[in-house]
């Protein structure tokens, strides 16, 4: 992977949205019968896990 | 870097390291180049980094890199993702970087520069880097639980329910005084609140561009988000001029706390994709942007330190808080050093991506020294101002007055030279109508940063843009951090209220959802409304009990670390845990105990209740009070800020008792008792 790919996937870790494209390659390969989000969906269900969980601490 | 030469190199490094910090611990004298104290801090990090933290990781914890993490062994492609290190650090870093170590350093520069930067030095190398460290390790190994979890895991529930009710006090606490220290910067600065609202609508605009004109696209939302961002600083010099909408965002320190008790209910009520996750972009990236720029800054422009390396104020009467050298500066600088926070941080998304076991040290204790960097940094632009403005902005009206003449001569008077034309020049400068008592640490530290940026980039010309840039980005930050905390504060109550009663602790209920809310936006308020209120400034009162539990956090963190490292039968290391824990909780009880009991009434709350109870039966009213009423209001305010000292002080010693004891029981079976997940 080069490294501004590395730098986006980093960018976009930093506010909680992990790797879209990973994520379909694991739908794929592990749950063929999962519809696959598009990556509108996925960025809405990230933000939702990391802000209404509860779960996501904020440092001081 | 083979044998001779890698032994080479650290012995050089190692001089060199010594060189600077006796250089900085020895120097007498006008001022100092910051390069320095810079070169002192890198060379104790490195040397920090390759021999402590490889011996803790080698030879205490034994991390095994063929052991499976979490991550690979759970790998669902959304929250156990095994990641890259590089990227895993950059993620851990973001998370565990706050206001607070730039605010404690700040404030923490009236002893001068030496005591701070010791502490930060120290207290990060054997104490914050350790602890976050470990305390990761201790999830990887435990399918990345957090630290209530493991809490109760090792050491029962009966401690974990303390842990949780201490987890929730600091929560609240630390949003009291984050919003104070944007109250603070905000007041009488119609500038800074026009940029600060205008991020409100800026965050609307890119939530539905996210979410609605361009599904997902983060990096888009956020570029044009940071562009309309600076467009508002540099609009908001207009508003601010403007004889009619200058006045409207001129506020009163009580108003503005109103407007974000308001604002914090309002806000965490909201959809989060509309206004917290685009703001959350916003500050996340504003906030690892400012921290390059100012390392950069700091740097090129190797400003000098006019501040003493120590000043008279090591003996506790001190205009920015007072309370002596010990313990009160390590009370004050917590995150930077060690933030019981972190542990919260290291136990929650990251141990779910770790892909191997050897990242630990690169991720947990490297994070930690960057965080520790970043105070050193605020130390240093702090420091590098002119020591009678640093008083100025920092001392309470009640002490210097509040005309340019009067503050100078006060300030003048205890050995810091400044002139009233410079107080007004320097206000001039930042584009402010006064730079008097400007308390909270923010604004001291954003004119710090606009003299290390402006000497970048612009110039003087540039110093007032650089001010409000340095405001917006803590105030921006703080904002979320008040948000997002309130959203967590609200979980963590319903959870304690479900345990009295189930109905109330579902997250789908309405009615526990908004008395969840209430309390918690009301208790933060709480504490902020009088913090506003207090003549000395509230940050006096508050910033030491913020402190108090963020150490206590991290003392039962450290309680948690020990205790295991006893249950793993490595007993013989438990001291790389009870020594930063013994420190901290001498230090947190002293205080505490301090602030409780102490017979000056500026230190002591019990005190400081007793001399305006005795004034009210005598029918007296004195400042800063004006009615009988008003000394009632300071009275109970003692006494809750009193109870909640002994609160926490109370948690850390049950804790403490506790783990000592499941310690002992551990110490004594010949097997281990650490529950650690299977090998796989």
């Amino acid at each position: 992977m080069g490294l501004i790919r590395r730098l986006c996937e980093m960018f976009r870790l930093m506010v909680g949205v992990p790797d879209y494209q990973r994520y379909v390659a694991h739908l794929r390969a592990h749950h063929p019968d999962t519809p696959v989000p598009t990556e509108g969906e996925f960025v809405a269900r990230c933000q939702k896990a990391r802000y209404e969980g509860g779960k996501q601490s904020r440092c001081c | 870097m083979g044998g001779t030469i890698g032994r080479i190199f650290w012995v050089l490094l190692a001089a060199l390291g010594a060189l600077a910090l006796g250089t900085v611990a020895l120097h007498q004298g006008e001022s100092i180049n910051a390069l320095w104290l810079l070169t002192a801090a890198v060379c104790v990090y490195l040397i920090g980094y390759r021999f402590y933290a490889q011996f803790v990781a080698v030879r205490v914890l034994a991390i095994d890199p063929s052991r499976l993490t979490p991550a690979v062994r759970r790998d669902d492609g959304l929250d156990f993702v095994p990641t890259h290190g590089g990227v895993l650090f950059g993620h851990h870093f973001a998370a565990i970087a706050g206001a607070g170590p730039l605010i404690g350093p700040v404030l923490a520069a009236q002893m001068g520069y030496l005591p701070g930067t010791l502490w930060i030095l120290v207290g990060a190398v054997l104490g914050g880097c350790v602890q976050d460290m470990i305390v990761l390790f201790l999830s990887t190994r435990r399918g990345a639980r957090s630290l209530g979890d493991m809490v109760r895991l090792e050491l029962g529930s009966g401690v974990g329910l303390l842990a949780q009710i201490g987890i929730l006090a600091i929560m609240v606490i630390l949003l009291a005084v984050l919003g104070l220290v944007v109250v603070k910067a905000l007041a009488h600065s119609p500038w800074g609140t026009f940029t600060v609202a205008a991020t409100i609508p800026i965050a609307l605009l890119m939530g539905i561009y996210m979410r609605v004109i361009r599904p997902g696209r983060i990096g888009e939302g956020t570029v044009i988000g940071l562009v309309l961002l600076i467009a508002s600083i540099v609009w908001g010099e207009r508003v601010a001029a403007d004889p009619h909408w200058g006045k409207v965002f001129t506020l009163e320190g009580t108003t503005l706390a109103w407007s974000l008790i308001i604002y914090g209910f309002a806000a965490s009520v909201l959809p989060v994709w509309l206004l917290l996750a685009p703001r959350d972009y916003l500050s996340t990236f504003l906030k690892i942007g400012t921290v390059l720029l100012l390392a950069v800054g700091i740097v090129v422009t190797q400003p000098s330190l006019k501040m003493p390396a120590v000043t008279q104020f090591i003996d506790g009467t001190g205009p920015v808080f007072a309370g002596s050298l010990f313990p009160f500066l390590f009370i004050t600088i917590a995150c930077g050093a060690i933030s019981g926070f972190h542990a919260l941080i290291s136990s929650g998304t990251t141990p779910k991506m770790l892909a191997t076991e050897a990242h630990i040290p690169g991720i947990g204790y490297g994070s930690m020294l960057c965080e520790s960097f970043v105070a050193v940094m605020a130390l240093i632009a702090a420091c590098a101002l002119e020591p009678g403005l640093y008083f100025a902005m920092n001392s309470p009206a009640a002490l210097i007055g509040t005309t340019p003449e009067s503050a100078a001569a006060v300030i003048s008077s205890w050995g810091f030279q400044i002139t009233p034309e410079m107080l007004t020049q320097t206000a001039a400068n930042v584009g402010e109508s006064t730079v008097l008592s400007r308390t909270g640490g923010a604004p001291t530290l954003a004119v710090a940063m606009a003299q290390v940026f402006s000497g970048l980039l612009g110039g003087q010309a540039m110093m007032a843009f650089w001010y409000h840039f340095a405001i917006l980005f803590e105030a921006l930050f703080i904002l979320t951090t008040l948000d997002a905390g309130t959203r967590v504060g609200r979980f963590m109550i319903q959870d304690l209220m479900g345990r009295a009663a189930p109905q109330l602790g579902h997250t789908g209920s309405w009615i526990g959802n908004l008395l969840a809310t209430s309390l918690c936006v009301g208790g933060w308020g709480w504490f902020l409304y009088q913090g506003v209120r207090d003549p000395l400034g509230g940050i006096n009162s508050l910033w030491p009990l913020f402190g108090i539990a963020n150490q206590m956090l991290a003392a039962m963190a450290l309680v948690l670390v020990s205790v295991v490292l006893i249950k793993m039968k490595r007993e013989r290391y438990v001291w790389v845990g009870l020594l930063p824990l013994s420190w901290l909780l001498v230090c947190t009880l002293t205080a505490g105990w301090e602030k409780l009991f102490h017979a000056d009434v500026r230190i002591g709350f019990l005190s400081h209740a007793d001399k305006f109870s005795a004034a009210i039966e005598r029918g007296e009213v004195i400042a800063p009070a004006q009615s009988l009423a008003q000394m009632q209001q300071i009275v109970l305010n003692d006494y809750v800020n009193a109870s909640l000292c002994a609160f926490f002080m109370s948690l850390l010693v049950a804790v403490a008792v506790l783990g000592l004891r499941a310690g002992i029981k551990a110490w004594r079976t010949e097997q281990v008792t650490a529950q650690e997940d299977a090998w796989a």
